[in-house]
């Protein structure tokens, strides 16, 4: 009798599922192994331990509790509700938003079709880049007046860089959302 | 006839009818409870497990296959759930303060006259022999012993294979034969021994 083959008997024969010929076979196998008949006479006491425990019924009020979680938890109902709302609001930045929209448009179009508003427009654009582009070299000569002043100030900001780094990592790492736990507080129904 | 019932009762429950979805519930608590008990090994959270399986079979009703059993479509999702309970659960560190748990009798919520305390603690033994087992061979344990469920029916419900299933009978049932004889608790398992005789 080989492993498989005797695994396979001594399950059958727990479950009296084993022919009368199989079950011949298999004790006499057992006979002949001591190790497996000891194996086999431990493998029935927990079958009949396991046979003969009871149910364990469910708890008192089980059902009427049962029947309040499902009143509290009826979420499709209240999903429809909040999805209601969000159409509406939708619904009405839609209704404001496309006359806005529509006068930007005209407005665009009239700019581009007219030679001399498309000329005023470059030149007010132009006019923006260069302010634009005064501050911030501004702002550089500003900057480098002040670290040339005090070079702690540049070894300061310089520090500031991991710490920024170290602090972005730290955020990432330990404030992943963790899993959401729902409580439930069994409540008892009298009768 | 009670099928015919309960087909009627998942119609209606189908339908928007919650109290129908009540009746199934009453049908059906004991094997879900009894299922969830003997899988997690604690009242508080059987009845957790149980209520979250109820609750997921309600939420995915229109899923139920008439075809099936309705007891076995039920089981089936309470048994997943709690192996998905069993995998998820982290080792509970005690802290010196706090001193061990107390004894299994101490904490049972049953009457304790001398029958009941040898019903709790055979209850206790039987579920610690469970505890060796992975939630896989728990399933098929509780499957095999509580519901008289063929290899087929087991492997169906955990979608498995047949042969899967007679394995990890087996294995289950070698691990048990093993712990019958090195269990610590020897006074309680020949308590438990002699109840089962």
């Amino acid at each position: 009798m080989t492993t498989q083959h005797k695994k396979a008997a001594m399950n059958l024969a727990i479950d009296r599922l084993l022919d009368e010929q199989e079950q011949v076979a298999l004790d006499e196998h057992l006979d002949r192994t001591p190790e497996d008949a000891h194996l086999w006479e431990r493998m029935k006491r927990a079958d009949r331990m396991l046979r003969t425990a009871p149910k364990i019924g469910a708890p008192h009020g089980f059902a009427e509790r049962m029947m309040l979680a499902l009143a509290a938890g009826s979420r499709p109902q209240m999903d429809k509700r909040l999805g209601l709302g969000m159409a509406l609001g939708l619904l009405l930045t839609a209704f404001t938003a496309i006359p806005l929209l529509g006068i930007a448009l005209i407005g665009l179009l009239w700019v581009v079709t007219n030679g001399a508003a498309l000329g005023l427009l470059a030149a007010r654009v132009q006019i923006g880049i260069a302010a634009l582009v005064n501050l911030a070299g501004l702002l550089l000569q500003q900057v480098s007046a002040t670290y040339a002043s005090s070079p702690l100030t540049l070894a300061l900001t310089l520090a500031i860089i991991p710490v920024i780094l170290g602090w972005l990592w730290a955020v990432r790492t330990f404030a992943t959302p963790g899993e959401q736990v729902t409580y439930r507080i069994p409540v008892r129904i009298a009768g | 006839m009670e099928s015919n019932i309960e087909q009627a009762l998942i119609a209606q429950a189908l339908a928007g009818d919650e109290t129908a979805f009540g009746d199934l519930i009453r049908l059906h608590q004991n094997a879900v409870y009894n299922l969830c008990y003997r899988m997690l090994g604690e009242r508080t959270e059987a009845e957790d497990a149980a209520q979250e399986a109820f609750l997921r079979a309600y939420a995915h009703l229109m899923r139920y296959d008439g075809a099936r059993s309705f007891r076995t479509w039920l089981l089936s999702i309470a048994s997943n759930h709690c192996i998905d309970r069993l995998r998820k659960r982290r080792l509970t560190w005690l802290s010196l303060d706090e001193g061990l748990p107390p004894h299994p009798s101490l904490i049972s919520d049953a009457e304790q006259p001398e029958d009941a305390v040898i019903t709790s603690e055979r209850n206790q033994t039987i579920q610690m022999m469970l505890a060796e087992l992975t939630p896989e061979y728990r399933a098929a344990v509780i499957l095999r012993y509580w519901y008289d469920m063929s290899y087929a029916e087991i492997a169906d419900m955990l979608d498995t294979t047949e042969s899967a299933i007679k394995s990890r009978l087996f294995r289950a049932r070698q691990v048990l034969a093993e712990n019958i004889t090195t269990s610590k608790s020897g006074a309680t398992l020949r308590l438990a021994l002699e109840g089962a005789k």
